[in-house]
């Protein structure tokens, strides 16, 4: 096995110029690197764009918000806590595994590993997001969020590309508040079982004028609620709107998920959407 | 007393914190080469071809070892003396795989990832046989094993005669545990070197019997016992795990055959499933009670699991019945216990060696019995429990001052148990997704292998010309501070600073003869050895003073390091000069021995106290207060102990709670942290500690009793207790986990 380590965007799509389908993408290596222990992968080429200093930014404009595909789950919590329509990939971010591991795995990483249980999964389906991709000519184009997880473990990266960055639009965003919680194995240091993004906008009496959610690790890919996101418009964030969007969550759960987990993950949808109206209650009060 | 009582660190905890200190798999010898085994990857069946071309073809790859190309030579990996008796069944590679992670070859190669990939090439050949994953395909007659008895073990036996008269009330409890991982931080490793010129065989690593260990490897690699050297490496916690020899036949095999040095370290996955684990249970108990709460007799249904070998199985077993005595008083028992086959992992060893087990089966009883009989949980346990002077009633070995209600008693104080019930009754009554909930759980243990064993200590020390002490004992320190612990003794004794004192931990060619770091016994026997080996150092001390400097030996004595007369306060001659001036002028090491047999065995015992919250709409538990209340008699190192218990509490919950090996319906075991999930540092509040220090032994050095083990047995029976009483339920199938929970609750709902 190569491996090559480019300085600058040039090299990257130089070295993507020799990548072939088994070659492999280093950002992060939460995974991969097991992977590469266990012999489950077993690439030609690694690629580490580490070294690139501008794939380390996150550049947060009135406008835009761009994450360079090497910004770690840290930065990432660190840098949206505080802003109200990006919460939700803050908080997703700050539940990643241990310090150890926010301090390695990438977003760019997390989507292009396309594991079901992937926490920037769902929350990258809130927001109309596109991954920027390089290629091996030095040309970068973009693929939505939606659709580029094809299955666990696949996703929809030709071979010889690679993402660079992942960019969102922000003034569309506008007034929004959003949140994610997840249900893992415990508390800490766990891989979801399930997890649930909200973005919405309030009127400034209470009234919600526009709600998006997305559902992680329950089917192979995030799945939307559209009947939840219809049933919460012209609503007040209140008990019997929770009593509703939590049933259609859990008959959204139980549809999609497989049958030895089913059981628990339609009835946790009670604690997960509650806790989720909990969380965004707190942030418009 | 000085030092004993006092607060040390562990001895080595600052190196193992900075990653200093080396363990077994940090060690290289040159030439050496990296083993890795090749498990089997169906539960049961005949191999009937290794083909290790691809493998060999590598470049680095020093030797392909397998069912076809090694001795038939078997070994039992239990056996940890010479006398014991026990089936050989175990071959370092066997062309009969029992289950999933049977050892079928290894690849020997010039590194760890070379020898990882040339393993994955390594193609068997398999024929497949019928399986069973447990219980219920064992007891419906699936034959797992052909040729042997599904059934390993089955016997019955009876203690005491039945107590109360015609007006019993009858109870009937049912348990289940789950396998489990030992998860000790450090997996199991062993280097090999073998000395073809000498003939000569050294083996390092951690391990809990190095003399285990010689008898094994000797006898399966037909070697006198002094060519077979086995040296204790650094350990990274054992809780059982490293008890019985899995690495060190199979490396000291392949070192010989191989010429070379070899090192095997266990992957995470090896060892959750390729060593050892702590074996299923199934419990059913028919219990007797007087209307007033006292036990008139148990009769207790148990069956074991032992996986794809018999193993301990036999022993754990019986030693589970004997536990029933070690804390309440229970008049009769009647006891049948089963142990069964399976094509799945290997019941072992495992922290409390059963005694957790029956903590868990009799606790969810006692707390039937509470609930049938109208009784508070503690003050139902408070009638129940044994008394200061109470014996055994299976062995007749007394338990000396044991302290179980007095434990009890102080508990229910300082938990504010009756406070927290009645809290509790309210805030469940005015919550609708939060469930409240205490529980209480009680348990004894022993302090040593009396009457079982033979149970004896030896230890050598000597003097350096500087006035620093050299000791020497078998000890095995797990990581939790057993080398400390002796140091302190020996410091107490000789009035020095234990900073002055160095241990030789076990190394079978520089120590002396011992059974092993087992039932708790490190503190009372080698503690108890570490006392009398110093006395004796003192008493040589004491005359080659008397001779050297021409006082009366009685009127000497020794004080902070020196040698002083009574009635001369001038008169002091430090520890030095005496070494010094005895080999100079007496031509003579200032050295002693000492051995300590050993005839006691107090009670030791625990109560906790848990306090949860359970989260009704996702199953999970929190654990709001945790109070451990430990009968402990004179704590060496009470910080040490404090910390044992907390590290216990900290497993007990996890194993209340979360932890569970489960075996598939291919045979396949969990084999990753990532779905086992343990209890963390942030799961946890603070876990308070009780120490008791009352009742303390009479053999045991400076009073001590045992704590390993036994504050383990009571953690995970409180917070089940606990968690049961949040929901009003009566689950007896371990883990509670956010499943069973839910599962439970949505049950409920729809009756």
């Amino acid at each position: 096995m190569n491996s090559l380590t480019p300085k600058t965007l040039a090299e990257f799509s130089a070295a993507l110029s020799q990548a072939t389908s088994k070659t492999r993408i280093l950002s992060g290596g939460t995974d991969l690197v097991i992977q590469l222990h266990q012999g489950r992968a077993e690439p030609d080429l690694l690629i580490y764009p580490g070294q690139i200093p501008e794939l380390h930014k996150i550049h947060l404009t009135e406008d835009a918000l761009h994450i360079g595909a090497m910004a770690t789950m840290a930065e990432l919590s660190a840098a949206l806590d505080p802003v109200p329509e990006f919460r939700a990939i803050a908080d997703a971010a700050s539940k990643v595994g241990s310090p150890q591991i926010r301090s390695k795995a990438t977003m760019a990483g997390n989507l292009c590993n396309a594991s079901p249980a992937g926490d920037m999964l769902p929350v990258s389906r809130l927001y109309d997001l596109e991954l920027e991709v390089l290629s091996g000519d030095g040309t970068v184009s973009r693929l939505p969020a939606d659709g580029f997880v094809l299955g666990p473990g696949k996703n929809a990266l030709q071979s010889g590309q690679a993402v660079v960055g992942l960019v969102l639009d922000r003034k569309c965003w506008t007034g929004y508040v959003s949140a994610f919680r997840k249900i893992g194995f415990r508390e800490y240091v766990s891989i979801a079982r399930e997890g649930m993004g909200a973005l919405i906008r309030f009127e400034p009496d209470g009234i919600i004028q526009d709600a998006r959610f997305a559902l992680g690790a329950v089917a192979t890919s995030p799945i939307r609620i559209p009947e939840a996101e219809e049933r919460m418009i012209g609503r007040k964030l209140d008990q019997a709107l929770l009593e509703e969007v939590t049933a259609i969550t859990a008959q959204t759960i139980h549809n999609n998920c497989r049958p030895t987990n089913r059981l628990y993950k339609t009835e946790a949808a009670r604690g997960l959407v509650a806790d989720l109206f909990d969380m965004i209650q707190e942030r418009i009060s | 007393m000085k030092i004993v009582g006092s607060c040390r660190p562990i001895h080595d905890a600052r190196g193992k914190a900075a990653g200093y200190t080396k363990y077994a798999g940090d060690f290289a010898l040159p030439g050496m080469a990296y083993l890795v085994l090749v498990r089997s990857t169906i539960p049961h069946g005949h191999v009937k071809a290794v083909h290790a071309e691809k493998a060999l073809a590598l470049p680095g790859v020093y030797g392909v070892f397998h069912c076809f190309n090694t001795p038939q030579n078997t070994f039992n990996r239990y056996r940890s003396r010479f006398s014991q008796e026990l089936p050989d069944e175990e071959r370092a590679f066997t062309d009969y795989v029992r289950f999933v992670g049977d050892r079928v070859a290894a690849v020997a190669a010039e590194s760890q990832e070379l020898a990882e990939r040339a393993a994955r090439l390594v193609e068997i050949e398999y024929e497949e046989l019928p399986y069973s994953i447990g219980f219920d395909d064992t007891l419906s007659g699936q034959n797992c094993l052909p040729g042997e008895s599904p059934i390993r073990d089955d016997f019955t036996a009876d203690v005491g005669r039945p107590a109360g008269d015609g007006s019993l009330i009858e109870v009937e409890s049912f348990t289940e545990l789950p396998r489990l991982h030992h998860a000790a931080m450090e997996p199991h490793t062993c280097i090999a070197d073998y000395d073809p010129y000498q003939e000569q065989l050294t083996l390092y690593s951690p391990n809990q019997a190095i003399h285990g260990i010689r008898v094994v490897v000797a006898r399966y690699l037909e070697m006198p016992f002094h060519k077979v050297r086995v040296i204790k490496a650094t350990m990274g916690g054992s809780f059982g795990a490293k008890q019985e020899w899995l690495t060190e036949p199979v490396a000291a095999l392949v070192a010989k055959l191989l010429g070379r040095p070899v090192k095997l370290v266990y992957s995470r996955a090896e060892a959750m499933t390729g060593a050892v684990i702590r074996g299923a249970v199934r419990a059913h108990v028919q219990g007797k009670f007087t209307p007033e709460g006292e036990i008139a007799s148990l009769s207790l249904d148990v069956i074991l699991d032992a996986g794809a070998y018999v193993g301990n199985s036999a022993d754990y077993i019986r030693t589970l019945f004997g536990k029933l005595f070690r804390c309440y008083k229970v008049p009769h028992a009647h006891y049948h216990g089963q142990v069964i086959s399976s094509n799945t992992p290997v019941s072992g060893a495992f922290r409390g060696w059963s005694a957790p087990e029956e903590a868990l089966i009799v606790e969810r009883h006692m707390d039937a019995a509470a609930q049938a009989l109208g009784i508070d949980r503690v003050e139902l346990r408070r009638r129940n429990a044994l008394l200061p002077g109470s014996s055994d009633l299976k062995t007749g070995v007394p338990l000396e001052d044991i302290r179980i209600r007095e434990a009890l008693d102080r508990g229910q104080e300082l938990f504010h148990w009756n406070e927290l019930c009645r809290e509790d009754a309210a805030f469940n009554a005015s919550n609708g997704r939060y469930r409240r909930g205490v529980g209480v759980g009680c348990g004894g243990h022993g302090s040593t292998y009396f009457p079982r064993h033979d149970d004896f200590g030896e230890g050598w020390i000597f003097m350096n010309e500087d006035g620093t002490v050299q000791l020497k004992i078998t000890t095995h320190d797990h990581g939790c501070g057993t080398v400390t612990m002796l140091k302190m003794v020996v410091a107490e004794v000789l009035d020095i600073s234990d900073e002055d004192i160095y241990l030789t931990e076990g190394d079978t060619a520089n120590t002396p003869i011992d059974f092993g770091c087992f039932a708790s016994r490190t503190t009372f026997v080698l503690g108890r050895t570490a006392v009398e080996t110093a006395r004796a150092l003192k008493q040589t001390l004491l005359e080659r003073a008397a001779l050297l400097f021409d006082q009366p030996l009685e009127q000497l004595y020794v004080e902070n390091g020196a040698v002083r007369c009574q009635g001369s306060p001038d008169l002091s001659w430090t520890y030095a000069e005496i070494a010094g001036q005895s080999m100079l002028k007496l031509k003579r090491n200032v050295s002693a021995q000492a051995q300590f047999n050993n005839v006691t065995n107090p009670g030791v015992t625990g109560a906790h106290f848990a306090h949860v919250e359970v989260d009704t709409w996702t199953g999970f538990t929190k654990i709001l207060d945790y109070l451990a209340v430990q009968d402990i008699g004179q704590p060496i190192n009470p910080t040490m102990c404090i910390a044992q218990i907390q590290g216990a509490a900290q497993m007990g919950c996890g194993a209340a709670l979360r932890e569970e090996l489960v075996v598939q319906k291919d045979g396949r075991c969990t084999s990753s942290l990532s779905k086992y999930h343990l209890f963390l540092a942030p799961d946890l509040p603070n876990i308070r500690v009780e120490l008791l220090t009352d009742g303390r032994s009479s053999e045991g050095p400076f009073g001590a009793k045992s704590i390993g083990e036994v504050c383990y047995v009571p953690t995970a029976p409180a917070v089940c207790g606990a968690v049961n009483d949040a929901l009003g339920s009566q689950l007896g199938t371990l883990p509670f986990t956010p499943d069973r929970i839910l599962k439970h609750l949505a049950k409920e709902g729809t009756k």
